[in-house]
């Protein structure tokens, strides 16, 4: 789970190489705090330096390559000169949350919905993805894990502990909906203040603020208030405000809604590294409907459909025993023309979704074999993608 | 807003504060502190250059457009620390707490919330001193004694004098006095214009009405004293009777009633004397003293040298005015209790800081919509009980309190039961748990009101034709009085000490539990 020493210093040497001082910068700070490396001043304010820097010219747009690898260079012989710390035991019970039958009915008026029986587990440094269509229950569920909703039958466990001391257990989790309360003053303030009520004062608040400014890009923006940010940014500052705490569970519905494309890919990335911290790992569950994003990132899913659970698990494991393959393409061609050069291929299914048309293929036609017979006829493709072992398939079957 | 005007060290402290003490930053009684002191100061300027007018009958006047401003002030102020106070939470985002944090909070409250009452005390404080310090205490003894050397010759009224056959000095039976009868028949006594009475007709002394409050339960009532310098010079009624004995000539007399109205001219204010005083002498009020019949009568005689003009306007006697009010209010700026410490304020102040902080602590730990709830409800709750009252009529007080301490057991139940069992939010246990909450310090008050009004409970009546029966009841009245304090001070101290803590944990989970929408 937890990345080691080494896997650190390769990660962050890669990433120098490859000149992506983004991921460089922030597996850096990633790397001071989690082996406790910040005591070494120098090479404290070296990496803040380097975060700094990239930050200021990402935002100019002229990212000066030469200095930051010089810097980052420099980094890395600082660091391989330190003595190689023992490596972290990994937690015994890394279990943060187990669902046993899980249930929420709703009778209010009009609105009658009922989230059936869910069972699942969330564990330390893992990030888990609930996807569905609208309306299906995904909130609902998200609300039940953070303690926000009882649930009407079933049982959960919070930290291995059978009975929940709900004060407590809700200091350990932090959870973000979709359209979080507005706050007052400004971010800095509430970081340090967040800070201090979990008990981390004087140097180490500073420290620990300065820390999660730096590495969610938010240091520029430390004296902003609600109203003078962006809804974009307004999860990032969500976000720090949660990390402030140290969870040992994030709950975050539909982060992704208001993000770019980039964006969405850096908040997944650091989801993923912050859970994996070996000092305060922590697991994380979310909702969202950009799945092929999620699936890139995230070890499980939890697809709910109309209330019920339609797959919990690893997102590896999903359509282990499928029957077909499945693709989605799209180009400038339509679905007769399609069916007609793939008909070579046995039983072909093609349905059109919309905006890309989804094949389905016996199991014996993969991707590589589907791509050259597309080639050879020349299709002019300009997307394609293997949805196989993805949930868009459970998608599919509703259209 | 009032950014501008935070010097450095309050926002170097802000930072101390936040990155050491929670508490105290969510509070921000620092804010206050300093603002109060800036008000203070102002307040002490504006009381420095205020005009000081002695011939006012009620000084605060002056004082009373800048006490509004001030209150304004402190409101205002209020309402933004209140803004500052809803910002951080420690307990909604579950942060580390402990279960004396209310109380704490209490006191600071009670503590800010007197700070912002305050702003205009320097004010009132300093035209006070500026007010009492017009005459030194010698000097204000000497200007009674003068109304009083000097009001034998100018007074108009028969019940400044000894009734006919008495003297006071001797002890006399009241049958034996010297009767008259009137136009309908009623009897009515006959004074002696030889024998002055009242030689102390003017004197300072403040009331000592019975006022019961703490300080009286735990040390006494005490009354404000004047300073020996004050009681030194002022003559007594014997020093007064003696001095009369030595006015013989006609000089002295006229030396004592040019005292006299020497003490008016000082007090003379544009609209505040009788218009006609003016024009009359000295000599004058002599001539009208010496003509007096000196015999015993039961009207006034008509001053013998009136005006045509105020004859016209039913003035049967010289025009004679009074000071002592003007002078009362500068006695009172030198000797008096001040406002700040009289029990009746300080309990007031106490009450008052006590329940708005109260209400704030309440606010702080629910949620504004399920705080506005409780208070409908207390109001409703009230109204129909009111409203249950009045319909089955028979004691209606009775059935009130009866009902009310039901209703006060019923949401006690319904709080102690959410806490200790529930594990999931309920706006009714909430709101239950708010009313018992909020009525708990006055609860041992209610009870002992309850078994008075209801039982009898320490309850006398008396024959008001019997003395010792209207002396047992005092006794028992004052023992009432007495538990009623007691009553206060436990119900109080019970709160603070015992159920703000144990309440305190149970806030905290209420903030915590999950719901069920």
């Amino acid at each position: 789970m937890f990345v080691s020493y080494s896997e650190y210093l390769n990660e962050i040497s890669n990433s120098v190489l490859h000149a992506d001082y983004s991921l460089a910068s922030r597996r850096m700070l990633d790397f001071l705090y989690d082996y406790n490396v910040d005591q070494h001043t120098d090479i404290k304010t070296l990496s803040f330096d380097i975060r700094n820097r990239y930050l200021q010219q990402a935002q100019n747009q002229e990212v000066d390559a030469q200095v930051l690898q010089q810097l980052c260079e420099q980094w890395l012989q600082k660091v391989k000169q330190l003595p190689i710390p023992e490596s972290r035991e990994e937690e015994a019970n890394n279990i943060v949350y187990t669902a046993d039958d899980l249930c929420k009915e709703y009778n209010s008026g009009s609105r009658q919905f009922k989230l059936h029986p869910v069972s699942l587990s969330i564990k330390l440094g893992e990030l888990t993805a609930v996807v569905g269509e609208n309306g299906n229950g995904k909130t609902t569920l998200l609300r039940l894990m953070a303690g926000e909703l009882a649930p009407t039958s079933g049982h959960a466990a919070y930290f291995g502990n059978e009975e929940t001391n709900w004060y407590e257990t809700k200091g350990k989790i932090a959870y973000i909906p979709q359209r979080p309360d507005r706050w007052y003053g400004t971010l800095i303030d509430n970081l340090h203040f967040f800070c201090t009520i979990k008990g981390i004062v004087g140097a180490e608040n500073e420290d620990h603020v300065n820390y999660i400014l730096h590495r969610l890009g938010l240091y520029q923006f430390r004296n902003l208030k609600w109203t003078e940010i962006s809804s974009g940014y307004r999860l990032r500052f969500e976000l720090a405000k949660a990390l402030m705490m140290r969870p040992r569970l994030l709950v975050l519905d539909e982060p992704l809604a208001n993000l770019d494309i980039n964006a969405q890919q850096l908040l997944l990335q650091d989801l993923k590294y912050l859970s994996q911290s070996s000092k305060h790992p922590m697991g994380v569950i979310l909702s969202s409907q950009q799945l092929h994003e999620l699936e890139r990132n995230c070890k499980n899913i939890v697809f709910i459909k109309q209330g019920k659970t339609i797959y919990s698990g690893e997102q590896q494991s999903f359509a282990a025993d499928r029957t077909n393959n499945a693709f989605e393409i799209g180009g400038n061609f339509n679905i007769s023309d399609l069916q007609r050069h793939l008909s070579t291929l046995g039983d072909i299914k093609i349905i059109d979704s919309g905006t890309v048309l989804i094949i389905n293929t016996p199991l014996s036609v993969d991707a590589i074999q589907l791509l050259k017979v597309i080639t050879a006829q020349n299709l002019p493709i300009n997307y394609f993608r293997d949805i196989s072992k993805s949930t868009r398939q459970l998608f599919q079957k509703d259209i | 807003m009032l950014k501008f005007l935070v010097p450095s060290f309050i926002k170097n402290l802000d930072k101390t504060l936040v990155l050491n003490y929670p508490f105290w930053y969510i509070i921000k009684i620092h804010y206050i502190a300093y603002f109060s002191v800036l008000m203070w100061l102002i307040s002490y300027a504006i009381g420095c250059i205020l005009p000081i007018d002695i011939a006012s009958y009620n000084p605060s006047n002056v004082t009373g457009i800048w006490i509004f401003v001030f209150a304004v002030l402190g409101v205002i102020l209020f309402c933004v620390w209140m803004y500052y106070l809803t910002i951080y939470n420690n307990e909604d985002h579950f942060g580390k707490f402990t279960i004396w944090d209310d109380v704490k909070l209490l006191a600071v409250l009670i503590v800010g919330i007197n700070l912002l009452m305050s702003f205009s005390y320097p004010m009132q404080v300093r035209v006070n001193t500026r007010l009492g310090n017009t005459f030194t205490d010698e000097a204000l003894a000497k200007q009674y004694n003068d109304l009083n050397l000097g009001h034998k010759y100018v007074n108009s009224d028969l019940t400044n004098y000894q009734y006919c056959g008495y003297n006071i000095h001797d002890v006399v039976n009241i049958d034996h006095l010297k009767r008259d009868t009137d136009e309908f028949g009623e009897q009515r006594l006959v004074y002696d214009l030889n024998k002055y009475k009242s030689f102390v007709h003017f004197s300072p002394n403040e009331a000592s009405n019975y006022n019961y409050d703490f300080r009286n339960f735990f040390f006494g009532s005490s009354l404000s004293i004047s300073s020996s310098e004050f009681n030194q010079a002022f003559y007594n009624e014997l020093k007064v009777e003696n001095e009369y004995k030595l006015h013989l000539s006609d000089t002295q007399k006229l030396n004592a009633i040019s005292n006299y109205f020497n003490v008016l001219k000082i007090y003379e204010g544009k609209y505040n004397y009788n218009r006609n005083l003016n024009a009359y002498k000295i000599q004058d009020y002599l001539s009208n003293y010496n003509h007096y019949e000196k015999i015993c009568t039961t009207y006034f005689p008509e001053a013998n040298n009136l005006n045509t003009d105020d004859k016209l306007s039913d003035l049967k006697y010289l025009p004679y005015e009074d000071a002592t009010p003007y002078m009362y209010n500068i006695y009172e700026a030198k000797f008096a209790t001040h406002f700040l410490l009289k029990d009746s304020y300080l309990i007031f102040l106490f009450y008052f800081s006590f329940y708005v902080g109260l209400l704030v602590i309440l606010f702080r730990n629910n949620r504004w919509q399920h705080f506005l709830v409780t208070i409908v409800s207390f109001i409703l709750l009230s109204i129909i009980i009111g409203i249950i009252s009045i319909a089955i009529g028979f004691k209606s007080e009775n059935v009130f309190f009866t009902l009310s301490l039901i209703t006060w057991v019923v949401v006690g139940v319904m709080s102690i039961n959410y806490y200790s069992k529930k594990n999931v939010y309920s706006v009714i246990g909430v709101v239950a748990s708010n009313l018992f909450y909020f009525s708990l310090p006055i609860a041992p008050l209610v009870f002992c009101v309850y078994f008075h009004e209801v039982f009898d409970w320490l309850k006398c009546y008396a024959d008001y034709n019997n003395p010792i029966e209207v002396a047992h009841c005092d006794i028992v009245r004052r023992e009432y009085l007495n538990v009623i304090a007691v009553s206060q001070v436990i119900g109080i101290s019970v709160f603070i000490f015992a159920v703000m803590p144990i309440y305190k944990s149970f806030f905290a989970k209420q903030k915590a539990l999950p719901r069920e929408k």
